[in-house]
């Protein structure tokens, strides 16, 4: 049993002894548990004088939605990744001139049909998974609680975090090296439209899983 | 519009509008194979070339056609055949026909490719 399990259930039963929550949180406190961790063991138990006391829904883990939201995850990576490679290349087209080598070679365009091909696959993908899941947890708010739901959100808050760090850092290194042309600034603009639309969906995303 | 639509709207929109603009720029199944071809050529025009250029000039000057492997065992044949000339004593120039030569230019990292003219040049080895 996990410690915060094991903590819900001490407090479980403490308040079906008939203990109040001030009494059970300040004997737990003494205990050396964190206000933090009392916080959501109590939680987890719904206020009101109701005996014994009642739990609060918990999150929840299914096959079904593992793979819903792996397929959503993986459909969105996809999407992102090739945004910015067929962005960053379209970029490129508009900034070639007679004085630089050719960029659009042979390779560049076959890199650009591999990017229009996923796109073609990905987004839409993506924008009828996310239309079919938010119908679901419409009809069955339960599955707003799926524990799979809130790790891919977070992970995906956490790769979008990374993604700014990284367009921040690409820039100021860019300006301090005298790189700041128009095509590296419209570059740095798209990565950052696109980690903020992800940062968007998926912050509205992970509140809606932590409200109670 | 709730946030999450604004940010799937937008994933949306921008995929489109690249996609778009991606295939201005790469063009339809019709430029992908008008592409192939060129590339045949190109590999053609390269193996040819290095055929060429291991044979003494004098003896190409004298039979330029029987000391290469026939043309048409490249790939490419009729109006699409490899010509070559000698140029001077000590380069030789293979030319091609195709369809986009600007984009050749980086293909096989050819410094020596012209695409104004779709010729290759090469010096003759001793």
């Amino acid at each position: 049993m996990k410690p915060a399990d094991q903590l819900a259930e001490f407090v479980g039963k403490a308040l079906a002894e008939g203990r109040s929550r001030a009494d059970t949180a300040a004997a737990l406190q003494q205990a050396g548990w964190s206000i933090g961790e009392i916080a959501r063991a109590m939680a987890a138990w719904a206020e009101g004088s109701f005996t014994p006391p009642v739990p609060r829904p918990r999150d929840t883990v299914s096959a079904r939605d593992a793979f819903g939201y792996l397929v959503l995850f993986t459909a969105l990576a996809f999407s992102i990744w090739h945004i910015n490679s067929l962005g960053f290349a379209l970029i490129d087209r508009l900034y070639e001139n007679a004085s630089t080598e050719p960029y659009l070679s042979v390779y560049s365009l076959q890199s650009l049909r591999w990017s229009i091909a996923t796109l073609v696959v990905s987004v839409p993908l993506f924008l009828w998974l996310n239309r079919r899941l938010a119908l679901a947890m419409q009809a069955d708010p339960a599955r707003r609680r799926s524990a799979l739901r809130k790790w891919f959100g977070y992970t995906t808050l956490f790769l979008a975090a990374l993604g700014l760090a990284g367009d921040a850092v690409a820039t100021i290194y860019a300006l301090l090296s005298g790189d700041m042309t128009l095509q590296f600034i419209l570059k740095a603009g798209l990565v950052l439209l696109t980690v903020g639309l992800v940062f968007l969906y998926y912050r509205m995303e992970t509140e809606a899983a932590d409200a109670p | 519009m709730r946030r999450e639509q604004i940010a799937t709207a937008g994933i949306g929109l921008l995929a489109a509008f690249l996609v778009v603009a991606g295939l201005m720029v790469v063009g339809g199944p019709e430029q992908g194979r008008a592409e192939r071809r060129d590339s045949k050529r190109m590999v053609a025009m390269r193996d040819y070339s290095q055929c060429l250029a291991e044979i003494p000039v004098a003896k190409l000057a004298a039979s330029p056609n029987v000391h290469c492997k026939d043309r048409s065992s490249t790939g490419v044949d009729g109006d699409d055949a490899l010509q070559f000339e000698l140029v001077g004593d000590t380069e030789i120039r293979v030319c091609a026909r195709f369809e986009y030569p600007d984009r050749q230019k980086t293909h096989l990292m050819r410094a020596d490719f012209d695409p104004a003219t779709g010729c290759l040049t090469r010096k003759q080895q001793d």
